[in-house]
C-alpha cells in the first residue's frame, strides 16, 4: 500500500447488479479507497443519504432505476459527488446526452480495462476533493 | 412481404437477439475474470515473494488474451446487424395497420384505433411491423376474456408516437421493472423474448420503447400501456 495507514481514505461507492464485477471493482479500488458495495440504485440513494461519498461508480442496466437515473439524482442532491458509468451501451443517445450535460464524469465502456478504471477513478477523487473545497469556499 | 416472409424475418432477429444476450453475458464474464487476475497480479507484485519472471509473463499473456477473446466476442455486437434492408418512408400510421392485419386480435376484443401519425419514416418497414405486432399481440394475450385494445399514434415535429394499450388485469410491479429484459415473462409456455426483440428492434431505429405506468399496487388502474417514440429523423442524421 502506499497510502500511510493513518490518512483519511476517500469513500467510493459502486453500484452493480453483478456480485462478482462488484466484488472484482472492489477489490481493484480497495488498494486506494475505502468502497462500499450495493446491488441497486435503490440501496445506494440510502446509502448516500447515510455518509458522504467522493465517487460513485455505477453499471448502466440494473432492475428498477437505472445507473444513468441514479446519476441524475447524484447529480441534483450532490453536488461535489462524482459519477462514473460503466456500460455496455456508451453509443445509446440518452448516456451521450447526459455525458454532454456533465451529469457524468466519466463513461467507461464495459468490460473495462482495470487500468483505466483505477486512472479515471483518481481524476474523479480529485475532482471531488475540488469541488468539495470550491463549495466551502463559495460564500 | 409474405407471412413466410415475416416468419423467416421473426426467426433471424430472435437468432440475433439470443446471440447478442449471449456476447454481453460472456463479455462481461471475461471482464470479471480480467479484473481479478489483475488484482491477483498486484498482490504478487506488491509481495515480492514469487521472483519467476515467468509468473509477470503469464499474468501479461492472460490479460492480453482475454482482451483479445472480449474483442472477438465484441464483433457484431452492436444494433447494426439487424440492418437487413435498406430504409424506407413509410408511416407509423400505415405500419400499424400492417401489424393489425398480421395480428387480428380475437372476437371479443374490440379494436379503438386513434391515428394520426401519417409522415412518412426512415424506418425498415417489415421489422417496425414485426415490432408492432408483437405489442398487438402482448396486449392481446393480456384479455383472454376480452377487452378493448387501444391504438393511438400521434406526432410533432420531431418524433412519431405509437401506444398500445389494453384493458387486461395490468402489470405487477416487477413486471413494469423487467418486461422489457430477455427471458422474463409470467405467461406459462412463453419465452420472454418477445418484448426484448421490440426493445432491440425500437433501439435500432433510434426510438424508445417504454411501459407507460397506468397505476400503482396503492391505485390500481386496469391495463397496461406500451408506447414507443420515433425520431422523425434517421438516427444517424
Amino acid at each position: 500500500m502506499t497510502t500511510p495507514a493513518t490518512a483519511p481514505r476517500e469513500h467510493v461507492l459502486i453500484v452493480d447488479d453483478d456480485p462478482v464485477a462488484r466484488e472484482t471493482l472492489a477489490a481493484i479500488l480497495g488498494e486506494y479507497y475505502e468502497v462500499d458495495l450495493v446491488h441497486d440504485a435503490r440501496e445506494a440513494t440510502e446509502r448516500l443519504s447515510a455518509r458522504a461519498y467522493h465517487v460513485l461508480i455505477t453499471d448502466y442496466q440494473m432492475p428498477g432505476m437505472s445507473g444513468l437515473e441514479l446519476l441524475n439524482v447524484v447529480s441534483l442532491h450532490y453536488p461535489t459527488m462524482v459519477g462514473i458509468l460503466l456500460t455496455a451501451h456508451s453509443s445509446k443517445r440518452e448516456v451521450r446526452e447526459a455525458d454532454h450535460e456533465r451529469k457524468i464524469f466519466a463513461v467507461l465502456t464495459k468490460p473495462c480495462d482495470p487500468e483505466g478504471l483505477v486512472r479515471t477513478t483518481k481524476l474523479a477523487v480529485a475532482t471531488a476533493r475540488m469541488r468539495t473545497m470550491n463549495a466551502r469556499q463559495t460564500p | 412481404m409474405s407471412s413466410r416472409e415475416f416468419a423467416a424475418l421473426e426467426r433471424a432477429l430472435i437468432a440475433q437477439e439470443l446471440a447478442s444476450i449471449v456476447r454481453h453475458d460472456l463479455r462481461n464474464k471475461l471482464g470479471n475474470v480480467r479484473n481479478a487476475a489483475y488484482y491477483i497480479r498486484r498482490r504478487v507484485e506488491q509481495s515480492g515473494a514469487i521472483t519467476d519472471p515467468r509468473v509477470a509473463t503469464f499474468f501479461k499473456l492472460i490479460d492480453d488474451e482475454l482482451t483479445a477473446a472480449s474483442n472477438l466476442v465484441a464483433a457484431g455486437l452492436g444494433q447494426k446487424e439487424l440492418a437487413s434492408q435498406t430504409a424506407e418512408p413509410i408511416s407509423l400510421d400505415s405500419c400499424i395497420r400492417h401489424a393489425l392485419e398480421l395480428a387480428p386480435p380475437p372476437d371479443g376484443v374490440t379494436v379503438r384505433s386513434e391515428l394520426a401519425a401519417p409522415t412518412p419514416l426512415p424506418i425498415q418497414r417489415a421489422e417496425v411491423v414485426l415490432l408492432l405486432r408483437h405489442l398487438i399481440e402482448n396486449a392481446v394475450e393480456a384479455m383472454p376474456d376480452g377487452g378493448t385494445l387501444t391504438l393511438h399514434t400521434a406526432e410533432d415535429r420531431a418524433h412519431a408516437t405509437v401506444a398500445i394499450s389494453d384493458t387486461g388485469p395490468g402489470l405487477s410491479d416487477e413486471a413494469k421493472r423487467r418486461a422489457l429484459d430477455p427471458f422474463f415473462t409470467e405467461k406459462p409456455g412463453h419465452s420472454g423474448l418477445g418484448l426484448s426483440l421490440a426493445r432491440r428492434i425500437a433501439a435500432h431505429h433510434g426510438a424508445q420503447l417504454r411501459i407507460i405506468d397506468t397505476g400503482d399496487s396503492a391505485n390500481p388502474s386496469p391495463g397496461a400501456c406500451l408506447s414507443v417514440t420515433f425520431p422523425l429523423a434517421s438516427p444517424a442524421a
